[in-house]
């Protein structure tokens, strides 16, 4: 009986100490793929809102595209007035959860990932602080 | 541990478990109340809402799960440990005063002082006996260990998360580890407990509960520090 609480207890641990990397392992595996979602959306938006802004009004979360038609102008003519920046090469992908952010050399974008997949939440970003707590500025925001 | 013979396996632990049975119900509590939350939060926001599956693998349980799971292992570890050196005249928590130290192989029946019924390594001598006398600190220590560890990798997740909804940038784990969300988070946790732990030695010495292991007898004086082993 004892011998056998024992072992228990050796299963326990090496439970804790196999599957927790395991499980950290998986979720890095899985994070490459939300990564590389992110990304392709987001390139896509950019590439959209020079050639065809009704597309890249379709990559809108909810909240954005509202926020883009509050004045009654259609979502497609505001992202052509906006004048975005030309965003240059992407330079970094970060994906925590439900949220991304891709970097470009001249842009910033956010995304948020809804059941059909990542939707811009802000577009035409910059840092307008050196301060880590102030957030971007961003051209194209919900609100 | 040994019972007597007809008590049967559930009566034998009983206190295993209804404890693990009550750590699941909360858990699953833990997880609807969280869920409900976290929705709520994503609709004012005009985000995703989450099913209840999605919401259990995600980092904002993990980490809220593992801050508590990190500080209950510390506590224990601590007190395990302390204990050793440390006393509180009086309180049933506590060895005597005057008892303080690791005592002699005799008192603890470890290598030639082992019962026929000893755990093997505590009559094995050498280095697994040292292994096994400090066996239950150790691994208490590591599940802490590997709670905050957790708790920090999940931590930084559902904190970037929130960053970015803020339209602010993502942090790197060297940066989150000295950030206020991971030491609020922890800090929070361990005054609790370190509140608890200290509130019961010192509540013992004058309070009881009359039939518990954990409580002196009721008529038990102030000044005894153990009634009775």
């Amino acid at each position: 009986m004892v011998r056998r609480r024992r072992r228990a207890r050796v299963r326990t641990a090496s439970v804790l100490l196999v599957g927790l990397p395991a499980v950290l392992l998986l979720a890095g595996c899985g994070a490459d793929d939300e990564r590389r979602q992110a990304a392709t959306v987001a390139d896509t938006f950019a590439a959209d809102i020079a050639g065809d802004p009704q597309a890249a009004c379709e990559l809108l979360a909810p909240r954005t595209r509202q926020s883009v038609e509050q004045d009654g102008e259609p979502c497609a003519r505001v992202l052509e007035q906006d004048d975005l920046p030309t965003p240059g090469e992407r330079m970094a992908v970060s994906v925590a959860g439900h949220s991304a952010q891709v970097r470009y050399a001249e842009d910033t974008v956010f995304l948020s990932l809804f059941d059909d997949g990542w939707r811009v939440t802000a577009a035409g970003c910059a840092r307008t602080s050196s301060d880590p707590a102030v957030p971007y500025d961003c051209t194209v925001e919900g609100s | 541990m040994s019972a007597p013979k007809g008590r049967g396996f559930w009566k034998d632990n009983s206190l295993s478990l209804v404890f693990g049975a009550l750590l699941l119900a909360a858990l699953a509590g833990q997880a609807w109340w969280g869920v409900l939350g976290y929705n709520a939060e994503a609709r004012t926001q005009g985000l995703q809402e989450v099913s209840l599956w999605r919401y259990l693998t995600s980092s904002s349980f993990a980490v809220d799960v593992a801050e508590n799971w990190q500080s209950e292992f510390l506590q224990f570890a601590l007190y395990i440990a302390l204990t050793v050196w440390l006393v509180q005249r009086g309180s049933s928590e506590s060895k005597e005063p005057g008892e303080e130290g690791r005592e002699s192989d005799e008192q603890q029946l470890v290598g030639e002082f082992a019962q026929p019924d000893s755990p093997g390594w505590a009559r094995a001598g050498g280095w697994r006996t040292r292994l096994y006398s400090h066996s239950l600190v150790l691994v208490m220590a590591l599940v802490f260990l590997a709670a905050w560890s957790a708790q920090a990798v999940a931590g930084r997740v559902a904190d970037n998360e929130e960053r970015m909804r803020e339209l602010l940038d993502p942090v790197g784990l060297g940066a989150y580890l000295v950030s206020p969300d991971f030491w609020g988070r922890t800090l929070q946790n361990w005054q609790s407990e370190l509140l608890a732990i200290g509130t019961m030695a010192v509540f013992a010495i004058y309070l009881r509960e009359r039939g518990s292991p954990e409580s002196k007898e009721v008529g038990a004086p102030h000044h005894v520090t153990r009634s009775s082993d």
